[in-house]
């Protein structure tokens, strides 16, 4: 579905991503591991529009993204559960998903994707007038990844969804990743948190500095020594 | 080669149109301060060597810069002139005027472009010289020629000195400043309290000057501190509310009255009878509208000669100086690098003999260009009808400027300008005091301020609050940012262009249409009411606050660093651009 | 801990209680004179509800012009200085309109209400326009911009729209009742709406709606008609911004922009439509002012845009209902302060009061955000 292939991107001068190649096949959830500064955030960005790549390709279903700009991504089922959750302190709940579903296509099915984001996260439903700031750190992740589901989009990018987070917290929303995937949305997990990525993912990417060191499935990746050092922890 | 030809046919194209407005003698002085600046632009395209093979290189495009001068001038003498109902310049003075501007342009043009062919040094060397003596003969010829530009540069550099204190604000320091008029209009306005016969204080000019400054040095304080804790836009706007405050201040003090508040009417407000205590009762501090008139003028006493103060004597203690500003440079160059060149050699020469002219009862009659050069040098009190005096002391004070403000720059205290500049908090944990740091940078800018601000006032001889309002403020911004931001030369250059512009060549262009429209194009047009459209909107002094605000819009656009940056702001202001491409 | 909040808040104590204290002490300078103020109070309290009244409908159109700088900083974060001349363009054009179509010497109330709405509908598309056209031509490439360079073209704008203000002012060709003195001056926009009322005879032609006996308090219909309008802008607005999709886009693109761009709101777009907002609301705040105060002035824009800023400002900036109370308090200061104090010190006490918001609470009084702006 999605595959970006020898992508550069620069901050100014900075080399940021040194020739980036994922795939991302229907019904997956591929995960990219990496400690912090390695390129994961840049990679979504990228792909998202936020950032135009100096060189290489990046394909969405046969369309090229990487001239695109952000909103029209967003309009072809690119969604983003953004670092930081970004979302809008002074809206509510309510207006904060209304929003997600800003960019999509079909209309009509805003009712039904709504109640879906409600089913999978009750505690939004509870507090559907409050504003988005006053929420805690949990329930904004939840707010940020209902709000992209909104979108109905084709693929899901999620970032760092577990920043800052209670362990706890953390098992529910991967939890809740796997749902969302049952449910036929493709994801794309970029995460810090090597151990939870793996155990839910189909497939990971290891990058480091911007490049991609490792590709393989994701269980192969946990039992990998190198991996297992430097992001599981295990020594 | 042929893009140097383009560059000498647009300066030609340029100045000739501006001998249009100007006519006369405009295009010797014209054609030689063109030669000057294509050479100077044409140098550094040619490589750091071998300056005769510039010199015959950069000919061609003096020749073609000096021919097409020439054509517009001979074309301005025989067909504008008509077309605008004067008469033509006497034929042999044209002649004259027109040979002078074609062989100012081809000569300078050489010369200067010959000078980047010279080490750098040397280079920077000659370059002083040349603009010394073009310095300091440009009134001289002025008043020979009578073009009267002289009154207006000095205007000009009124509000160099003004750009190059903002500069400190906004260029070093990185606070943008909106109301430093205000700190002009203290300058100026402490002038006039302390030397004008108002207010029975009549101080000379020479201390007054320094109390000014000193004065607006502490303004600078109090009204930057309270901006302290402010960044950016409020920064900005904090200040152009003070800018606007100063001047309606000294608009409205002429009634004052201060009461002590607390005896006056809040303890009464509790019935404890106290005697109110009353500080100052109805004073006209400042005349308001009316202005502060007449200002006290400086005296020029100078030093005993042993001759009487005339023209040759100021002539002698002008070329003194100089001889003797050269034996100091020039010996401490030599100590410096323990170099004995050619050059030196020439130098000391020439010091000598300018040393003995002072003693040598020269005749200076015999050439009526000089003749006319007497008539122009009295002796003693500056007066505005004599601007060459007037001339020289705002050089002297622009001298004085610069060499304070290059000191400031490349001390501990400009440095530390510059980090907060770039990052106030990272500065700050390096160990600078962003407090001290900001208020010392308000404080310097605004000591300039008062140097403009009292020479502005016993200039004028009279000052009145509407000269200071939030216009000048941005119009003193506007020196800066077409200058450049943080950058000494581009101040200056944009300060005279800027000015020059605005107080020089939109009058000039005004009278001109004036006139081509009266004798020329309002007699051709039927309709009344296109007449009467024409003729109201054709008066370009309508449209200077457009040039102003054009200025800003298109550098901000265009070149932020503006035209001569600073090498650092350039990279500040560029990175953002890299970014954007990333 | 305590101790500390203790200090900081002795600190801000002392230095209000400082700062107090120089106001009373040089205030009276500026014609703060207390007690000399309440004693005219109490001589001829009618004439305080007089200021009152002109303070509330002044205000009102204060108000509709700083809805403009609030809503362009909360979602650029930028004081477009040219807006409040584009608010005396909009006097500028309604009173042309109303010239050329021939309104202004009509008699015929149905040709004068027509040319009115004429006015009102040109003025205010014709602001909107050009705020947006300032947005396109001057701010958006400096976007990405250190701050200060777009702060600085938008003072370059606001020259240029003065000067654009003070050219059109000498178009005597054009606007016949512009009148021989040249652009500077002051030109007169005559009072259509007692024009309307003696068209009418409606309320015996008078349009004062009440008035005291001895006529030092008149409530009249130009009075209410302005604040009436205004308040239904502002109504207008807020229901936009909090109902519509494109208000809450632009309230998404002003709280997160980046968050907007990937939920496909096109930022451009919503700037542009922002801008082409306050444009609009300037364009009818300036045929408002012009029935009202029935002049037209190239500088006008500067003081009204003084005003207008310190009262977004003093609202709380990037906020809506902050600009709009803001309005009506800045509206009432001025009105006092022209009244009691004395109208040459107007404007300095607008500054002042913005100073002081600045320094002690830069949030304003309905404003949300904390900490300084970088």
């Amino acid at each position: 579905m999605l595959e970006l292939k020898d992508v550069h991107t620069y901050y100014g001068n900075i080399h940021a991503l040194k020739g980036i190649s994922i795939t991302v096949n229907d019904g997956e959830i591929v995960t990219l591991i990496g400690s912090n500064g390695a390129g994961k955030s840049t990679t979504l960005r990228t792909i998202q529009g936020l950032i135009r790549p100096r060189s290489g390709s990046i394909v969405l279903d046969g369309i090229a993204l990487d001239k695109v700009a952000p909103h029209k991504v967003a309009e072809l089922g690119v969604a983003q559960s953004p670092e930081g959750r970004m979302i809008f302190p002074r809206m509510t709940v309510l207006e904060n998903l209304e929003m997600g579903a800003y960019a999509r296509k079909e209309k009509s099915g805003f009712q039904q994707d709504l109640d879906r984001v409600f089913s999978l996260f009750p505690r939004l439903k509870e507090r559907i007038t409050q504003k988005g700031g006053t929420l805690s750190g949990g329930e904004q992740q939840m707010l940020a990844m209902g709000r992209a589901l909104m979108a109905h989009p084709k693929i899901l990018l999620l970032d760092e969804p577990s920043m800052g987070l209670a362990p706890i917290l953390v098992e529910l929303i991967f939890d809740t990743i796997v749902a969302i995937n049952k449910e036929g949305t493709t994801i794309l997990l970029v995460e810090q948190n090597a151990l939870m990525a793996l155990s839910i993912a189909n497939r990971g990417y290891v990058i480091q500095t911007g490049e991609i060191i490792m590709s393989d499935s994701a269980a192969s990746l946990k039992s990998n020594e190198m991996v297992q050092k430097a992001y599981l922890g295990i020594e | 080669m042929i893009k140097n030809i383009r560059t000498g046919l647009s300066f030609g194209i340029v100045a000739g149109l501006m001998t249009f407005l100007f006519g006369g003698w405009s295009v010797a002085v014209l054609g030689t301060l063109m030669g000057v600046g294509l050479g100077l632009g044409l140098g550094g395209r040619f490589p750091r060597k071998d300056p005769l093979k510039i010199a015959a290189a950069a000919f061609p495009s003096g020749l073609v810069a000096a021919v097409v001068l020439i054509l517009l001038s001979l074309y301005q003498n025989s067909n504008v002139m008509d077309a605008i109902g004067k008469k033509p310049f006497a034929e042999d003075l044209a002649l004259k005027a027109n040979l002078l501007g074609f062989f100012g342009t081809v000569i300078f043009t050489s010369l200067l472009a010959a000078l980047h062919g010279l080490p750098e040094k040397q280079e920077r060397f000659y370059k002083m010289i040349l603009l010394a003596i073009l310095v300091v003969a440009f009134p001289f010829v002025d008043q020979a020629t009578s073009l009267r530009w002289t009154a207006q540069i000095i205007f000009a550099l009124i509000f160099v000195i003004l750009g190059l204190g903002l500069n400190i604000v906004v260029g070093y320091a990185g606070l943008l400043d909106l109301g430093y008029a205000a700190f002009f209009a203290i300058g100026a306005y402490t002038t006039g309290i302390l030397s004008s016969p108002v207010h029975s204080i009549e101080l000379n000019f020479w201390l007054v000057i320094w109390i000014a400054a000193a004065m607006a040095a502490i303004w600078g304080l109090f009204l930057g501190a309270p901006t302290l804790p402010l960044r950016g836009d409020y920064l900005a706007i904090v200040t152009l509310g003070f800018g606007e405050i100063v001047p309606v201040l000294f608009k409205n003090l002429i009634d004052v009255t201060i009461k002590e508040p607390l005896t006056c009417w809040i303890l009464p407000l509790f019935r404890i009878q106290t005697k109110c205590i009353i500080l100052v009762e109805h004073e006209d501090l400042t005349l308001g509208e009316k202005g502060i008139s007449p200002i006290g003028r400086p005296s020029l006493p100078l030093l005993e000669l042993g001759e009487p103060m005339g023209s040759a004597y100021l002539i002698k203690l002008a070329l003194m100086g100089l001889a003797l500003a050269l034996v100091v440079f020039l010996l401490v160059r030599s100590i410096r690098s323990g170099n004995k060149s050619i050059s030196s050699l020439i130098g000391y020469g020439v010091a000598l003999v300018g040393i003995l002219l002072v003693f040598i009862p020269i005749p200076l009659t015999g050439v009526k260009f000089i003749d006319s050069l007497l008539g122009v040098l009295q002796p003693g009190e500056f007066e505005s009808s004599r601007p060459v005096t007037w001339y020289f002391l705002i050089i002297g004070l622009i001298l004085l400027s610069i060499f304070i403000i290059s000191r400031l720059r490349d001390s501990r205290l400009g440095r530390a300008w510059m980090a907060i500049r770039e990052d106030e908090l990272a500065a700050a944990q390096m160990g600078i005091d962003p407090v001290k740091t900001k208020l010392a940078a308000f404080a310097m800018g605004a000591t300039f301020s008062g140097f403009a601000g009292a020479f502005y006032a016993a200039y004028i001889r009279g000052i009145f609050p509407s000269v200071f309002d939030f216009s000048a403020s941005i119009i003193i911004l506007c020196v800066v940012i077409l200058g450049g931001i943080g950058n000494i030369n581009g101040v200056i250059v944009g300060g005279l262009v800027l000015m020059m512009a605005d107080r020089l060549f939109l009058p000039a262009l005004k009278d001109f249409l004036s006139l081509l429209l009266t004798h020329t194009v309002l007699p051709s047009i039927n309709d009344p009411v296109v007449q009467m459209a024409v003729k109201d909107n054709a008066n370009p002094i309508l449209y200077r606050f457009l040039l102003f605000g054009l200025t800003l819009v298109i550098m901000m656009a265009v070149r932020p660093e503006g035209l001569i940056p600073n090498a650092q702001v350039r990279a500040e202001l560029h990175a953002a651009d890299e970014e954007k491409k990333g | 801990m305590e101790s500390i909040k203790k200090k900081i808040n002795l600190r801000r104590l002392g230095t209000l209680a400082i700062t107090l204290y120089i106001v009373f002490l040089i205030g009276p300078i500026a014609g703060l004179d207390v007690p000399a103020i309440a004693a005219a109070i109490k001589a001829n309290p009618l004439q305080l509800v007089q200021f009152l009244i002109i303070g509330i409908s002044n205000g009102a159109i204060i108000a509709i012009i700083a809805l403009g700088y609030t809503m362009v900083y909360g979602i650029i974060e930028l004081i477009n200085f040219a807006h409040g001349d584009v608010y005396m363009i909009g006097v500028f054009t309604s009173l042309t309109v109303l010239s050329v179509t021939g309104t202004l010497d009509s008699k015929d109330p149905v040709k004068i209400i027509l040319g009115l709405i004429l006015a009102l509908v040109i003025a205010v598309a014709f602001c909107a326009a050009l705020n947006a056209s300032i947005e396109r031509l001057a701010y958006r490439r400096l976007r990405n911009a250190p701050r200060l360079a777009p702060l600085i073209s938008a003072i370059g704008m606001s020259f240029i729209v003065e000067n654009v203000g003070l050219m059109w002012a000498a178009q005597a060709w054009l606007v016949p009742s512009f009148g021989t003195t040249g652009g500077a001056s002051q030109k007169v926009f005559p009072d259509m709406i007692g024009a309307l009322f003696k068209a009418t005879g409606f309320n015996g032609g008078d349009v004062n709606l009440f008035a005291s006996t001895d006529i030092a308090l008149r409530l009249t219909a130009k009075d209410v008609l302005v604040i009436v309008l205004a308040v239904a802008l502002m109504i207008g607005l807020y229901l936009f911004v909090q109902r519509t999709t494109l208000g809450k886009a632009m309230r998404a693109t002003a709280q997160n922009r980046d968050a907007a761009k990937m939920l496909g709101i096109n930022i451009d777009w919503v700037i542009t439509a922002t801008f082409l907002i306050g444009g609009g609301l300037a364009g009818a705040a300036g045929l408002m002012a012009g029935l009202y105060n029935n002049t037209a002035w190239w500088f006008m824009g500067f003081r009204a845009g003084l005003q207008s800023f310190t009262a977004a400002v003093l609202g709380g900036i990037g906020n809506i209902t902050g600009a709009m109370l803001g309005g009506f308090l800045i509206g009432l200061l001025a009105s006092f302060s022209d009244g009691y104090l004395n109208a040459r010190w107007t404007n300095a006490w607008v500054f002042a009061t913005l100073v002081l918001i600045l320094l002690f609470r830069p949030t304003g009084l309905l404003g949300e955000q904390t900490g300084q702006k970088a």
